[in-house]
């Protein structure tokens, strides 16, 4: 496959792969994995679900084909997300204390693309969240795309893109971490 | 409501206006609707028929590049039955269609089409007498174009005095000026208006607040080689380097601390040609100190690891919307535009990691301001060590302020701003348009 954000630009289409049940099966697994890391907040294993190169994705506007020429809400590597975790987890960050909580559901997972040599794929999803925080909730929902690498260990996250459905916001309050 | 005396020397603040529904209502007519509001920036709308919708206190507007590249503005509603003309916050209309009736609009406002015009009403429509009614006054400076709803406002330039060599060192950047990079982002917040305004020129929380974000920036100087992430203004959170504030009068303020490592800072790579333009003590300005300016009442400018316009809209006592921009020099290298928005996200989105705790700051000190029987917020630090005028460093830029501190953690900047607040609120409202 040629580089994550050649195959994650904002889709128009609609691609459906012939992936096996097994392929199908394992994919929706480390989906429901990854929610289950960012809700129990479990942030070396957040880590341990990139590559080296991966980045975690989230457009200002839908249709925005790449990460450069103006800002992302996100576009974080492994050293941005570090650094975010060192704030959410500093004993003094006002925000975080008391800390917000959230529940992901992940649904509609789609395998768009397999690459037969390497394993390698392009996963579709939707995602619903509620967060909590200081009395309030809030819910946010949209579109996962995920180009993984397959190997060894299973699948790694070359690229998440995240389309959020009120992109443009405006946010009530503002966004402490991934969603 | 405002405690403001020299002997004994007092400065302190009713929290009451940060709550109180009549204040607020007054403010929206007193200072929104009779002052200077800042708009948008010119490089958003450069094109015949591009606009740009926003608000002037509570009420909608929309900013137009008309056919002779003047700046228009206007009531945003149409002079038949109100509906918005926008259909978006931003685009392009060489004639605006009324969705509702069909009506249009020329950008110089003018009503160029009434539907099935040669019937039904009495006498004839008069399309004539059925323009968009105008902002009475618009103007820009350096780029950045402000609007106001009284007619018989001051010069833009006159308001923005001191103000004025700051937002040069901005807009001085580029021989080819500034552009807003594309892309918004829009948040609010539980808190008035004033208490964001204050917020991002206190330079007094953050060795608090942000002591997270400086080690969170830190972090990134022991991880290694990522040369567009590299951090500027570390120093500034730590307390380490030289810093301090002005009050510019009109209500304007601002606060400078120097930069520990200004050659990673996006426009450092301009240095030489800035010096063959600018003066020594100019070009220090721009590249070695971090700058946040408010312009009295709705506007601040960052010059700090990155550069933003923060826009913000009274919506209620506690509710305020704020809208970020990324503004950076037109023609700067691929990678220092890669660095500024990389910067820009980290610290200026939605998703900046300083903004949290600004607003978790904020929004308990507007609860804090419901305790009715404890009243007063005390804004005298520094008051007795403030330098009345210039210091050397406001000198060097030929910028007349009313006052100087030598600490970035003082409170004598708020003095005037709060001045110009109470000198707005007291004088009637000459109304207009009523």
């Amino acid at each position: 496959m040629s580089s994550a954000q050649d195959v994650l630009p904002g889709a128009v289409s609609l691609p459906v792969a012939n992936a096996s049940l097994e392929t199908q099966h394992a994919v929706e697994q480390f989906l429901y994995r990854q929610a289950e890391i960012l809700d129990d907040r479990l942030w070396d294993d957040w880590l341990a679900l990139f590559t080296p190169e991966g980045h975690y994705w989230m457009p200002a506007a839908p249709e925005q084909m790449v990460g450069e020429g103006q800002p992302n809400i996100f576009y974080e590597d492994h050293y941005l997300m570090r650094v975010r975790i060192g704030r959410i987890n500093h004993p003094n960050a006002w925000s975080q204390y008391p800390p917000n909580r959230t529940g992901h559901v992940v649904s509609n997972v789609v395998v768009e693309a397999e690459d037969p040599s390497s394993g390698d794929l392009v996963v579709r999803s939707k995602f619903y969240v509620a967060e909590y925080r200081n009395d309030e909730q809030r819910f946010f929902a949209g579109k996962y795309r995920h180009h993984l690498t397959s190997g060894p260990d299973g699948y790694r996250i070359q690229l998440q893109r995240v389309d959020i459905v009120n992109v443009e916001g405006p946010f009530d309050y503002v966004l402490q971490y991934w969603i | 409501m405002i405690t403001d005396s020299a002997d004994p020397a007092r400065f302190r603040v009713d929290r009451r206006i940060y709550t109180d529904p009549d204040i607020f209502a007054h403010e929206l007519r007193r200072i929104f609707e009779r002052t200077w509001v800042y708009l948008c920036h010119e490089s958003q709308i450069p094109g015949h028929g591009d606009y740009y919708a926003s608000y002037i206190g509570a009420q909608p507007v929309f900013a137009i590049r008309q056919r002779d590249d003047r700046i228009g503005a206007f009531i945003n509603a149409c002079s038949h039955r109100g509906a918005v003309l926008t259909p978006r916050r931003q685009g392009r209309a060489r004639t605006l269609v009324c969705r509702f009736h069909g009506w249009c609009f020329n950008t110089d406002g003018d009503c160029i089409r009434v539907k099935d015009e040669a019937e039904g009403w009495p006498n004839g429509i008069g399309r004539e007498k059925y323009g968009l009614t105008p902002v009475p006054r618009v103007a820009n400076y350096r780029g950045f174009v402000f609007a106001c709803l009284d007619p018989g406002v001051g010069g833009l330039a006159d308001h923005l005095g001191a103000a004025r060599p700051f937002i040069d060192l901005l807009s001085d950047q580029s021989p080819d000026g500034l552009e807003v990079v594309p892309g918004q982002q829009t948040y609010l917040i539980r808190g008035n208006w004033k208490m964001q305004a204050e917020n991002g020129v206190d330079g007094y929380h953050v060795s608090t607040v942000h002591r997270i974000f400086g080690q969170a920036m830190g972090r990134r100087e022991a991880l290694g080689d990522n040369a567009d992430k590299r951090p500027t203004e570390a120093g500034r959170i730590k307390g380490t380097v030289a810093s301090g504030c002005y009050d510019l009068g009109h209500g304007h303020n601002m606060i400078w601390a120097g930069r520990a490592n200004p050659a990673v800072a996006p426009l450092f790579e301009a240095e030489e040609a800035l010096l063959q333009r600018f003066s020594r003590e100019k070009v220090d300005w721009m590249l070695r100190r971090g700058r946040n300016l408010f312009l009295f009442p709705n506007v601040q400018l960052m010059d700090q690891s990155s550069t933003q316009i923060r826009v913000f809209r009274p919506l209620a006592p506690n509710r305020t919307e704020v809208r970020v921009y990324c503004i950076a020099p037109k023609g700067e290298s691929r990678a220092a535009r890669i660095a500024r928005l990389r910067k820009f996200e980290d610290f200026f989105m939605v998703t900046g990691m300083a903004t949290p705790d600004d607003l978790a700051a904020l929004e308990d000190c507007q609860i804090g301001a419901l305790g009715r029987q404890a009243r007063w917020n005390n804004m005298e630090r520094g008051l007795e060590m403030v330098t009345v005028g210039a210091d050397a460093h406001a000198k060097a830029l030929a910028a007349e302020v009313v006052s100087s501190a030598a600490r970035w953690d003082h409170e004598t900047l708020y003095h005037g701003y709060f001045r110009q607040w109470a000198a707005l609120m007291a004088a009637e409202h000459t109304a207009h348009g009523d």
